[in-house]
């Protein structure tokens, strides 16, 4: 049984992206690109990023001023 | 290179809109966040600078000021951003990446000193009157959102699972199960053919309800400390997975600064002393799952 914790750890693209693109204010205007074309295409990105990240499970290179905490049980 | 970025006062139905409302250049938007005061907010748009990538979400980081609130803005090149030349960057994932840190980077700059509500990812408006517009329409409900977000961050928690650990725990120690395998034993070879299959049914499904318990028992521990809490179906995909783990949960929390600690400690105790059970956590992020989206219809802004 370990407990580990660093502070500087990498966090994942997918991690980031299920935050930038999934989530986020949306304000009526005339914004340039349409919701559903984003989200649609973020759905197909993500299919393949996970399998990216299940092989390289350190991400791709990315992580800044971000705690990420291990935990094993 | 350090550069310092622009506070744009956005007045409805101001003449002589800037250079860059010419029709080739659009607004991209960050987050919105309070004006507070010019000294302040003129800190909070020097930090962003400093924290995003030259070139990559376009040039100046500014504040475009609609009565309390500023808008946090690039300007960008339309053609980069129209709805099939973003269509076809977001399939390129080294361009996406530098995007999404440097969209990422902004808002977080901001969100270190003062409460941010980040902007979904690619909103670009037309002109700085359409912007100012959409914020002058949301304005009540957004000032209600920030005030509600202030001094809160968002941590993500991810919890995996060896179900080979865990369903070695669950059968060993289920008495239902037990029993049907005495009864196997001692069965004829074609009931207890049936017997068998019935049995792999049932340590399945006690598998599954152990893990749910799993989930939802370290989740149940973390709800005192969380202002918020956002499931997500982890069933999409096992990110972050090892080997042969399977994620259970996956949830996002808003918590207070002041809670930081303390929820990072129960997480660590709920998972510790569970064999075959792993958690993960990442944070503080800018609170990006608790935001309100108009279809939610939970803050309808």
């Amino acid at each position: 049984m370990t407990y580990s914790r660093t502070d500087e750890q990498e966090v994942t693209l997918l991690e980031l992206l299920d935050r930038v693109i999934a989530h986020g204010v949306i304000l009526a205007g005339d914004i340039t690109i349409s919701v559903a074309d984003v989200d649609l295409i973020y759905l197909g990105l993500r299919v393949m990023l996970s399998s990216v990240d299940q092989a390289q499970q350190s991400g791709l290179g990315l992580g800044r001023d971000r705690r990420t905490e291990v935990l094993d049980g | 290179m350090t550069r310092s970025g622009n506070i744009l006062a956005a007045q409805p139905g101001r003449a002589g809109e800037s250079l860059t409302d010419a029709g080739s250049s659009g607004w991209y938007l960050y987050g919105i966040t309070h004006a507070a005061t010019p000294d302040a907010l003129r800190q909070v748009i020097e930090s962003a600078q400093h924290a995003a990538m030259p070139g990559a979400t376009g040039e100046l980081v500014q504040a475009l000021i609609r009565g309390e609130l500023a808008a946090i803005v690039s300007i960008v090149p339309l053609a980069d951003f129209d709805s099939t030349a973003l269509g076809e960057r977001l399939n390129d994932v080294a361009w996406l990446q530098e995007m999404a840190w440097a969209h990422n980077a902004v808002i977080a700059a901001v969100h270190e000193r003062q409460a941010i509500l980040p902007a979904k990812f690619g909103s670009v408006y037309l002109s700085r009157d359409d912007l100012g517009a959409a914020l002058d329409d949301a304005q009540e409900r957004l000032l209600a959102e920030l005030s509600r977000l202030q001094g809160c961050d968002e941590w993500a928690i991810h919890l995996y699972a060896d179900r080979a650990v865990i369903e070695q725990q669950v059968t060993s120690e289920h008495p239902a199960l037990q029993r049907l395998r005495d009864e196997i034993s001692v069965a004829r070879p074609g009931r207890a053919y049936f017997l068998q299959r019935k049995l792999a049914g049932e340590e399945a499904a006690a598998v599954d309800d152990a893990l749910v318990e799993l989930a939802r028992g370290v989740i149940t521990r973390l709800r005192p400390y969380a202002l918020d809490v956002v499931q997500e179906n982890p069933t999409a995909g096992s990110d972050g997975a090892v080997g042969d783990e399977i994620e259970i949960l996956r949830a996002a929390l808003l918590i207070e600064r002041k809670n930081q600690d303390v929820m990072l400690n129960e997480f660590e105790a709920s998972v510790l002393g569970v064999v075959g059970l792993r958690g993960a956590s990442s944070g503080p992020w800018p609170p990006y799952s608790f935001v309100a989206r108009p279809e939610e219809g939970r803050h309808d802004l």
